[in-house]
């Protein structure tokens, strides 16, 4: 047998994130501009004089068009730079749409939505380039701006907020004008002034635009002088207006305030500003608390601010003699600031700090070299806070603790580290040090109470080292190599696919731009083997390995590129990695530590010593850790990689298949003194502490390993041998086997799907000799005890898992006892579904008689009748898809000899039985059970499953629409009956069930009813099986018996409560079949031709049973929406029916469709006087409707002897129903009703 | 904000181009860069692996990765913090005619790559200084590189082929003035 370990693979992302294409974008394009020109016509067509109807009707602008536009706009976001082309054109069209002034509003109100969506995606100073210049507009503008402007008493604006924004941004264009503002009206400058500091306050996107208008405007040179003055004490007046708490409003306006003052000093000159210097930073030390969310906004501001006032003040220092110059005091003060705020919640502050701190840094390099040393030494000193050393550990190492840094902290160095070397600020000599902090921010992770932080930071870190090996030639080797091991651990193991993917890319920069550095060292590294001449190609085969979209899967890094990589030398730092506390099979996440458990796996059967080495060094790890609490996750770790390591080691075993030579001596060694007594000293306590299931799960998955590793060791052996080669391992305990597998019984008990999977293939594996008839009767007891579903359906599972060579008696045991369980139906469905799976497995054994066998199959068949539901719905159809799934699994196991040896040769009766069920589930609602079923059916291999395989349409991702129609084809057509005789009935039922089912998809619902409706349209047989489906009382259990032990346990079965649904279903059927106005079919048929006319039959449905049941489903019943409602309409079907459909007039027929119309007809009558006024209500209205019909005959047959009076009565009775109403009284109700039979009984009785 | 937007703007401040460059071993590559960097040629070892060279020209940032040839180029188009931007393609005037339609082949086969839709190409035929005969008739050598590589059905990409040599620097920064406005007006329009 062999052993497989498990695969954990949930690849976490196979698609690749590039998203955009060219193609598509100039598609795109092509599109915008259709629209905008649209747009412009549209303009164009407004401002015609409305007389001007020439130019014929242009296509209007639409909202609809208005969200295309913009949504192409969007889709611009990742490459905003593709729209430059454009960008011209774009803007000055939107602009002639913005300000045209026709009759329709909407349209300058969709212009400035597509405007403002430009300006989001290109960036609002990129666009407004594009404005015209027209100084002639400045006036208008302004005057229009003033009357936007929020009024203190009505809030409301006449204008929307796109409109203003689009406006201001013109006006921060318009307001460079290089003519004295003056010319255009005295106070030009203070209404500009007033209007935008209007807009500056507010929370809308106005602001942004406002605070452009503003810092242009204070910064004219005809105005700055007045104007500036005014903006400080203005700013002044709004920062310190105290109002106690903050509210929203107020952040705004601080946010306003910090936004023109950064755009402000970046357009001004040092000597207009120069007197305000000190107003300006002492307005941004004086901390400004608001709400949380504009915190972080004010805060980026406040930085940008900071970072610009650094600048002013060190352009302020006179250029001159190096020596005695002093940095000013003001940019030190700064610096302080800034480093306090380097540790901010948010991202966007963080890096915003560690920019400005960088870009002060350069502007003092050269001339303060010192203070840019201190600046450095700042930020790696940020590295060192609360940073502990941990006492030895069980490495025997001591380490460092960071568990209690400031991850915020890390970050915002980390960014400015990234920054100054971008920037080449960071001297060679400070190398080491930096390496140092790498080693500990690239494996960062920090597990906090409810989550873990981190990824961030090893982003970061990585962002780091891609800027050092880009901005820095000829790194010295030894630090490269470090850094190096690193990365290349990330690539392989991180768990987040981003943090794997950039470790990559620096990687690259690493042996691309270092190259010459450490061509001769990279051998340190690569311990063992002789890389010297062919070291360059394998730093290739390095990135090869690493390649983007490979590293994209988690589980395809831990297994082929870990290998790959491994194989190309880099041994030592790939193991390091998998064997430590915190990472690797110590990490917090369980799913990376069996990762790494199946990567040391897959490493130590590389090479004979990996495996003594890995084994050696687990083993003594475990030694340290078993006792203690804290290190479940570890052991755990531990126990599942050494479950891999063993596994591993018997694959290859498997693959070389040396049937003469067992495995190495050495290895069973080391099972035998290290891995044995590891398992022993796992105490019953350990296993079914319930918090542990992790634990649990590694001992089961060792132990699974070492069980197929003694059996692999003893196949070939003679008898006796094996017993004492068994006796030999188990030796320490006198009952090994057994004593080892109790505590597999104590596993069970955890309540885990993991623990499941592990215990099921540890039992596969296990040799006849431990399971026991004692152990099995503990897991038959176990499926009836717990009240916990999972755990009684594990002790169903566990029992599929007896694997060949066992006594009769046991397999009968099992089974006789699975089957029993099953056809149980008050046991968990859950656990009943498991008991399904499990003998659907025992069945594949070749060890089992015929006889059990055929016991197998029986109660396969019954499960498929399992149609129990609960408030989770439809829940035997777990047990429906696994014993389903058992046959299919069967016939793909035994193609060819299947049929005599399982009991099914076609023509027996197991076999149409099975069938017969098959047929129906594929019809059922349920998409998988449908194709599964129809997918056996095609195993198979009879006659049906050819035809069905022959005529089956090509796509096999089967649409339901595709799917119904094939198979009601195939099925129902009447020239295949002779093969599918049998299962038409079944079929239809399954058909029935999800055509007029209520829960179920519209989709399948409508499919499937339009195919019936055919077919019961057009075959008579098919009209009349569903007829058959009626059943008003529930059925008496039908004898099927076979071999009359489990098959025929009918009652209770829930297969009559699906046929009672069914029941339901074929009348609402019928229900749409009249209201559909079909007809049912007639068949002629010919039978010979001879001179004076044809021998013909007829075949007509069964109307006489039609009506009986109908009638019965309406009577006796509470359920007047599901059985009498649907009853009426197809009475008023039935009694709208006449035959004249026929060739030749039938007058048998004829007087069959005459008596049963008639009934129905009075049925409805009777109806109107019923006790629910909802049926008396549908009663009424189905009346008026026949007779309306019937109304309309009479009127038509004029020849008729009585034609007046015919006529003159049927007008009374027609107004008497227009006037009936439900809601009469009952007197009424039955006069009438006599009124109308009486009527009928004269006009149509005779 | 990630990561990878920081870097994305920064890219797009610092306007930084991404050129790969490929062709068969010993057409020139290694020996190209070396020229434009003001380096040494003489004494160009033959590259196995790759090499990253940022290059200035015309206020752009040229990161060239010249990478050695007849390799899975895959992992090259893109990795985690940018993506090829240019593709330079070095053909030597002396290689044979097989080695040349491989060469087609396989540049085929690299411009139907998704990773590198719009980027525009710059084929140089290199060691022009090998080759008799005036600069007139270099024009027929375009003509037929043009027609050899079958330039004309390329779609999706500006393309254009210059003769060069790269000892004697021969249309080595008229090459890289193509890069640099192609990219530019593709990318850099306005920033
Ligand atoms: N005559 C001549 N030789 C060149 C020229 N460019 C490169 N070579 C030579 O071609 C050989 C291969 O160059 P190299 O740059 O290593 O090619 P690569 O494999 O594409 O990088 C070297 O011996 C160069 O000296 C050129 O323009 N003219
Ligand atoms: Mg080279």
């Amino acid at each position: 047998m062999v052993h497989v370990p498990n695969t954990g693979n949930t690849p976490d992302s196979l698609e690749d994130d590039y998203k955009f294409s060219t193609r598509s974008s100039s598609e795109m394009i092509d599109s915008m501009c259709d629209l905008i020109t649209r747009l412009v016509q549209h303009v164009q067509q407004e401002q015609k004089p409305s007389h001007d109807v020439h130019s014929g009707q242009i296509e209007k602008f639409t909202e609809n068009d208005l969200s295309v536009l913009v949504s192409h706009l969007d889709s611009f976001q990742e490459l905003p730079q593709l729209l430059d082309e454009y960008l011209p054109t774009l803007v000055s069209q939107l602009i002639l749409c913005f300000s045209s002034s026709g009759d329709d509003v909407n349209i300058s109100l969709r212009a400035s939505k597509v405007f403002y969506t430009l300006c989001k995606v290109r960036g609002a100073k990129i666009v407004c380039r594009f404005f015209s210049s027209d100084i002639t507009q400045l006036v208008n503008i302004i005057t229009w701006l003033e009357n936007q402007v929020p009024n203190k008493s009505t809030s409301t604006f006449q204008s929307t907020w796109e409109q203003r924004y689009v406006v201001l941004l013109w006006l921060s264009i318009l307001i460079l004008a290089p003519f004295e503002l003056e010319s255009f009206g005295q106070d030009t400058g203070e209404r500009v002034y007033n209007l935008s500091l209007n807009f500056l306050l507010i929370p809308g996107k106005e602001r942004d635009a406002a605070s452009m208008v503003l810092s242009k405007l204070v910064t004219r040179t005809d105005v700055k002088r007045k104007l500036l003055n005014r903006l400080y004490l203005d700013i002044s007046k709004i920062l310190s207006d105290d109002v106690e708490p903050r509210n929203q409003i107020d952040s705004f306006s601080i946010l306003g305030c910090l936004q023109v003052l950064a755009q402000t000093l970046q357009l001004v000159d040092i000597e207009s500003i120069k007197p305000y210097l000190s107003v300006h930073k002492a307005f941004l030390m004086t901390s400004q608390e608001c709400d949380n969310f504009s915190n972080s906004q004010i805060t980026k501001l406040k930085v940008k601010n900071l970072s610009r006032l650094v600048s002013k003040y060190m352009s302020l220092i006179p250029v001159g003699n190096n020596e005695d110059q002093f940095l000013p005091e003001e940019v030190e003060e700064i610096l302080g600031e800034l480093f306090d705020i380097l540790s901010h919640k948010d991202t966007i502050v963080r890096y915003a700090v560690a920019k400005s701190m960088a870009r002060i840094a350069q502007l003092m390099q050269g001339r303060f070299e010192v203070q840019v040393l201190e600046i450095i030494e700042g930020i790696f000193q940020c590295f060192d806070y609360d940073v502990y050393k941990t006492p030895e550990d069980v490495w025997g190492g001591v380490g460092t603790c960071i568990d209690g840094v400031s991850a915020n902290l890390w970050h915002g160095a980390l960014l400015t580290l990234a920054e100054l070397l971008r920037r080449q600020l960071i001297p060679i000599s400070s190398l080491s040090r930096l390496v140092s902090i790498l080693e500990n921010s690239l494996k960062f992770e920090q597990r906090l109470l409810v989550h873990v932080v981190g990824a961030n930071i090893r982003d970061a870190s990585c962002y780091v080292c891609w800027s050092l090996f880009r901005s820095y030639k000829d790194l010295p080797s030894n630090n490269l190599l470090s850094i190096l091991q690193n990365m290349i651990q990330l690539a392989c193991f991180d768990r987040e696919i981003n943090i794997r993917r950039a470790a990559s890319a620096s990687i690259q920069e690493c042996i691309g731009r270092q190259e010459s550095t450490i061509i001769g060292d990279l051998a340190v590294l690569l311990d063992g083997g002789n890389f010297e001449e062919s070291i360059m190609s394998n730093k290739l085969d390095l990135i090869q390995a690493l390649d983007y979209n490979t590293i994209g899967q988690k589980a395809k890094s831990f297994t082929t590129v870990a290998s790959k990589v491994y194989d190309l030398g880099y041994t030592k730092s790939l193991t390091e990695f998998l064997i430590q506390r915190n990472h690797g099979i110590g990490s917090w996440d369980p799913e990376i530590r069996r990762l790494s458990a199946r990567c040391l796996g897959i490493l130590s059967s590389k090479t004979s010593g990996n495996f003594q080495e890995y084994v050696r060094r687990l083993a003594s790890v475990y030694a340290n850790v078993k006792n203690s609490i804290s290190e479940y996750e570890l052991r755990h770790g531990i126990l599942y990689a050494l479950g891999e390591i063993i596994g591993a080691k018997l694959l290859t075993h498997n693959d070389y298949n040396n049937s003469n030579n067992s495995l190495d001596n050495n290895i069973g060694l080391v099972v035998q003194t290290t891995i044995l007594p590891i398992l022993d000293s796992v105490t019953l306590e350990n296993l079914q502490d319930t918090n542990e299931f992790y634990f649990a799960e590694s001992f089961l998955h060792l132990l699974k390993s070492v069980i197929l590793f003694i059996e692999t060791m003893i196949v070939g052996l003679r008898d006796e041998l094996r017993q004492r080669c068994i006796d030999l391992f188990f030796r320490p305990l006198p009952t090994s086997p057994l004593f080892r597998l109790s505590k597999v019984n104590s596993c069970l008990k955890i309540s885990h799907m993991s623990i499941r999977n592990e215990a099921v293939d540890l039992i596969e594996g296990c040799s006849p000799a431990y399971i026991t008839r004692e152990l099995i009767q503990i897991w038959f007891d176990g499926m009836k005890g717990e009240l916990d579903t999972t755990v009684t359906s594990t002790f169903a599972a566990v029992l599929g898992g007896i694997g060949e060579g066992h006594p009769q008696e046991t397999y009968h045991l099992v089974i006789e006892f699975l089957a029993l369980f099953i056809s149980t139906k008050k046991n968990d469905t859950l656990t009943r579904s498991e008991a399904v799976k499990s003998l659907a497995r025992l069945l594949l054994l070749s060890s089992i008689e015929n006889q059990d066998r055929l016991l197998i199959i029986e109660a396969l068949i019954s499960a498929m009748d399992d149609y129990t539901t609960d408030d989770r719905g439809d829940v035997g159809s777990w047990s429906r898809l696994q014993a389903i799934s058992g046959f299919i699994a069967l016939f793909k196991r035994f193609p060819s000899f299947k049929k005599d040896f399982f009991l099914l040769e076609s023509e027996s009766m197991h076999c149409i039985l099975l069938k017969t069920k098959l047929f129906r589930l594929a019809g059922e609602s349920h998409d998988k059970l449908r194709l599964l079923s129809y997918q056996c059916l095609v195993e198979l291999n009879d006659a049906t499953a050819h035809i069905l395989r022959e005529n089956s349409p090509n796509n096999l991702t089967w649409k339901i629409s595709v799917y119904f129609q094939f198979m009601a084809k195939t099925i129902l057509s009447k020239d295949k009956e002779t093969v599918f005789l049998p299962y038409i009935k079944t079929f239809l039922l399954g058909l029935v069930s999800t055509a007029g089912a209520i829960h179920v998809s519209k989709d399948s619902s409508e499919v499937c009813g339009r195919e019936l409706m055919l077919y019961m349209s057009s075959s008579v047989r098919i009209f009349n099986t569903v007829i058959e489906f009626l059943k008003p009382t529930a059925p008496a259990p039908t004898d099927f018996r076979v071999s009359g032990k489990f098959i025929n346990k009918r009652e209770g079965s829930t297969l009559s409560q699906f046929e009672q649904k069914v029941s339901l279903c074929a009348l609402r059927i019928f229900e749409k079949f009249f209201d559909l106005g079909l007809t049912p079919p007639v068949e002629e048929e010919t039978v010979c031709d001879i001179p004076d006319g044809a021998e013909y039959t007829i075949n007509v449905v069964q109307y006489r049973t039609l009506y009986a049941k109908i009638f019965n489903m309406h009577i006796n019943t509470k359920n007047i929406a599901g059985r009498v409602l649907p009853s009426i309409r197809c009475f008023e079907g039935i009694s709208q029916l006449s035959c004249n459909q026929l060739e030749r007039p039938n007058q048998n027929l004829a007087n069959i469709v005459k008596i049963y119309s008639l009934q129905a007809l009075r049925r409805l009558v009777v109806l109107t006087k019923h006790g629910a006024p909802m049926v008396r209500e549908r009663a009424l209205e189905s009346l008026y409707i026949v007779l309306q019909g019937k109304y309309n005959d009479i009127l038509e047959d004029d020849n008729h002897e009585e034609y007046g009076l015919r006529v003159e009565e049927s007008d009374k009775i027609i107004a008497l129903l227009e006037e009936s109403e439900y809601t009469n009284p009952p007197e009424i109700l039955a006069e009438n009703a006599e009124t109308y039979m009486a009527y009928i009984e004269k006009m149509f009785a005779k | 904000m990630g990561l990878l937007t920081i870097i994305k703007k920064q890219r797009l401040k610092d306007k930084e181009i991404r050129v790969v460059m490929l062709g068969l071993d010993n057409a020139g590559k290694t020996t190209i860069v070396k020229s434009l960097l003001g380096q040494d040629c003489s004494t160009v070892s033959p590259t196995l692996g790759f090499n990253i060279q940022t290059l200035p020209h015309a206020g752009f940032r040229l990161s060239i990765w010249d990478i050695g040839g007849q390799r899975t180029l895959r992992p090259f188009w893109r990795n985690y913090f940018e993506k090829t931007d240019f593709l330079i393609w070095v053909v030597d005037i002396t290689t044979d005619g097989n080695r040349l339609e491989e060469c087609r082949d396989q540049l085929k086969v690299t411009l139907t790559e998704d990773r590198l839709s719009g980027a525009g190409l710059l084929v140089w035929i290199n060691k022009m200084d090998l080759i008799n005969g005036d600069v007139n008739s270099y024009s027929t050598v375009v003509d037929q590189m043009v027609e050899l590589l079958e330039l004309k059905q390329i779609k999706g990409h500006k393309w254009l082929v210059l003769p060069c040599s790269a000892l004697s620097g021969y249309n080595l920064i008229k090459g890289l003035d193509f890069v640099t406005e192609e990219v530019g007006d593709r990318l850099y329009r306005y920033t």
